[in-house]
C-alpha cells in the first residue's frame, strides 16, 4: 500500500538525510518509524506524502506516485505541528480539507469531531483550542475525506504523558473502526509499541532503517504496564540502543 | 473594549483640555482662539468649509484606492513571482526616497492645477507602508499549513486564497491604521504645495489673512477626518479579523 523503495534524500550541506530506504506497508497494516532526532522519519514521511522528491528510489502509494495519490485524495497527512488555518474554526479546518478535494464520499466534518470529544469546540478558534484539543481537529482534518493511507508525523509530539496515552487509545479505536493503512512517526517507544503492527527503527547521519521488529499482539494494548508491552519496549530500547551508542 | 470608545474620549478630551490652557494662561485670540470662536468659524463658514474638505477627502480616497490597487498588485507580484521583487527592489527605493515635492511640482508644470499631482502624492506617502505590510504578510503564512494543501492537491490559487490572503490580513490591516490616516495628511501637503481648493489651500490662505480661528476649524477638521478614518479602519479590522486573539 505504501512502498518506499531504495529511497535516498540528500539535502546539501550535510550527509544523507536518508540512505536506501525500503519499507513496505501493506493495506490496514500500521507501522512506526521510530528513531533518535535528525534520523530522517520526517524526510521520508515526506518522501511518501509528495513533498519531497527523493534523489535516488521511488515513493508509492497503492501504485501511484504520491502526488496522484494526493489528487485522489487517498492520502491524509497529520504533521507533527498542527496545521490549521488561524482565521477557521475547528468545524472550517476540517471541512476546508472537503472544499479543495470535494471528494464524492466523505465523513461529516461535525460528527467526525463530536466522535473526538469536541462537540463543544467546534465553532472555536485554533487559539482557542488546547494542544491536545488541536492535535485532535489536525487527526479530524487528515481523516475527513477517508483516504486509505494515513502519514501522522508524531501527531502526539510536546504533549504530557497522560494526554499522550489517552489520545494513543483514542486513535486506535478510530483506526480499528476505519482500518486505514498507517505510516507513523514518533519519538516514544510506548506510543510506537501500544499502536504499531511492525516499528521500524532508523539510525542518524545517513538516516537508515535498521531493523524492523514484529510487535506481537498481545504488546498492542492501551494498558502500558502490561507484562507483554513491557517486554516489548524494553526490547525495543535495547535495539535502539545498539544503532545509537550512548554519548561519551 | 469596544474600539470606537478610545476614539470617542479623544474626541471629548481634547476640546476641554483646550478650554482649559485657554483659562490658565489666557493668550490674545489671535494667538490662541477659544473653543467656542472656532465652533462660530465652523458654523458660519460651513458651506465653504465643506466645499473644501470634500476636496481634500476625494483625492484623499481617490489617492489611497490607488495605492491600495498598486500595492495589492505588486504584492500578488511578488508572492508569485520571487524575481520580480529582486528586479523592482532597487527601483522602489528610488521611488520612496523621492522627495514628493519635486516630484508634485515638476507634474504642476506639467499639467497644472489638477487632480493628478494631488493623487501622485497620496500614492507616494500611502503606497508603500502597504506593499511591505501585505508583501510580508502573504509570506507569513505557515509552511506547514502550505504543505498541508499541497497534499490535498490545492493548487497556487488555493493555496493563496485559502492560506497566504488570510494571514495577510491583520498586517493589510495594520498598514490601513497608518496609511490611510495618512492619505489626509498627504492631500492636504499637496493642496498646500499648490492649490486652489482644499484644506490644504485654505491653510495658506488664512496663513496669508492672519486668520488664526481659521486654521483651527481647518485643523480641526483634518483631524476629524483623520479620526473618522482611524476608527473606519478599527471597525472594519474588529468585523474582519474577529477570530483574532484581542
Ligand atoms: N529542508 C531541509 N534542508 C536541509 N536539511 C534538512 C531539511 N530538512 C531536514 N534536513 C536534515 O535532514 C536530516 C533529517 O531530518 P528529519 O526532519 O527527517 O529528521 P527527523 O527524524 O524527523 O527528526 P525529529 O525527530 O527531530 O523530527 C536532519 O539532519 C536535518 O538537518
Ligand atoms: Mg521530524
Amino acid at each position: 500500500m505504501i512502498s518506499l523503495s531504495q529511497v535516498s534524500k540528500h539535502y546539501t550541506n550535510g550527509p544523507a538525510a536518508v540512505a536506501g530506504a525500503d519499507l513496505a506497508v501493506a493495506r490496514g497494516e500500521l507501522v512506526s518509524l521510530l528513531g533518535p532526532s535528525g534520523c530522517g522519519k520526517s524526510t521520508l514521511l515526506r518522501i511518501a506524502a509528495g513533498l519531497e522528491v527523493p534523489d535516488a528510489g521511488t515513493a508509492e502509494i497503492d501504485g501511484l506516485a504520491p502526488a496522484e495519490a494526493c489528487r485522489r485524495g487517498a492520502l491524509g497527512v497529520a504533521f507533527q505541528r498542527p496545521a490549521l488555518v488561524p482565521s477557521r474554526t475547528a468545524l472550517e479546518n476540517v471541512a476546508l480539507t472537503l472544499e479543495l478535494l470535494r471528494p464524492a464520499a466523505a465523513l461529516d466534518p461535525r460528527e467526525l469531531l463530536e466522535t473526538f470529544g469536541l462537540g463543544a469546540f467546534l465553532h472555536h478558534y485554533p487559539h482557542q483550542l488546547s494542544g491536545g484539543m488541536q492535535q485532535r481537529v489536525n487527526i479530524a482534518c487528515a481523516l475527513v475525506h477517508g483516504p486509505a493511507v494515513l502519514l501522522l508525523d508524531e501527531p502526539f509530539g510536546a504533549l504530557d504523558e497522560l494526554t499522550r496515552a489517552d489520545l494513543t487509545a483514542w486513535l486506535r479505536g478510530v483506526l480499528a473502526r476505519t482500518g486505514q493503512t498507517v505510516l507513523l512517526v514518533t519519538h516514544s517507544v510506548e506510543e510506537a509499541v501500544a499502536l504499531s503492527h511492525r516499528i521500524a527503527m532508523l539510525s542518524p547521519r545517513p538516516g537508515r532503517i535498521r531493523a524492523v521488529l514484529d510487535v506481537p499482539a498481545a504488546a498492542r494494548t492501551d494498558d502500558w504496564t502490561a507484562p507483554a508491552a513491557i517486554a516489548m519496549v524494553a526490547a525495543v530500547r535495547r535495539q535502539l540502543r545498539e544503532f545509537v551508542p550512548a554519548a561519551a | 473594549m469596544k474600539p470606537w470608545l478610545p476614539v470617542l474620549g479623544v474626541a471629548a478630551l481634547a476640546p476641554l483640555a483646550w478650554q482649559a490652557a485657554i483659562w490658565i494662561f489666557a493668550p490674545p485670540p489671535a494667538l490662541l482662539p477659544s473653543p467656542a470662536l472656532v465652533a462660530g468659524v465652523l458654523w458660519s463658514e460651513r458651506r465653504e468649509l465643506a466645499g473644501h474638505t470634500l476636496v481634500t477627502l476625494g483625492e484623499a480616497v481617490g489617492g489611497y484606492a490607488l495605492a491600495n490597487l498598486l500595492a495589492l498588485g505588486l504584492a500578488f507580484l511578488f508572492y508569485r513571482l520571487r524575481t520580480a521583487e529582486a528586479v523592482l527592489a532597487p527601483w522602489l527605493v528610488v521611488a520612496k526616497n523621492i522627495p514628493f515635492p519635486a516630484l508634485a511640482s515638476i507634474l504642476v508644470v506639467l499639467l497644472g492645477d489638477t487632480l493628478a499631482p494631488k493623487l501622485v502624492v497620496v500614492v507616494l506617502v500611502t503606497f508603500f507602508p502597504i506593499l511591505a505590510n501585505v508583501s510580508q504578510g502573504l509570506r507569513s503564512a505557515d509552511p506547514v499549513l502550505v504543505d498541508r494543501l499541497r497534499t490535498l492537491h490545492a493548487t497556487p490559487g488555493q493555496i493563496f486564497r485559502k492560506v497566504a490572503w488570510p494571514a495577510a490580513l491583520p498586517a493589510y490591516f495594520a498598514a490601513h491604521e497608518i496609511a490611510f490616516t495618512g492619505s489626509i495628511i498627504a492631500a492636504i501637503a499637496a493642496e498646500w504645495l499648490f492649490a486652489q481648493r482644499g484644506l490644504g489651500y485654505l491653510i495658506v490662505h488664512a496663513t496669508t489673512q492672519f486668520r488664526t480661528d481659521r486654521l483651527f476649524a481647518v485643523t480641526l477638521i483634518a483631524s476629524a477626518l483623520a479620526i473618522a478614518a482611524y476608527g473606519l479602519v478599527r471597525l472594519a479590522a474588529a468585523r474582519v479579523l474577529r477570530w483574532r486573539r484581542l
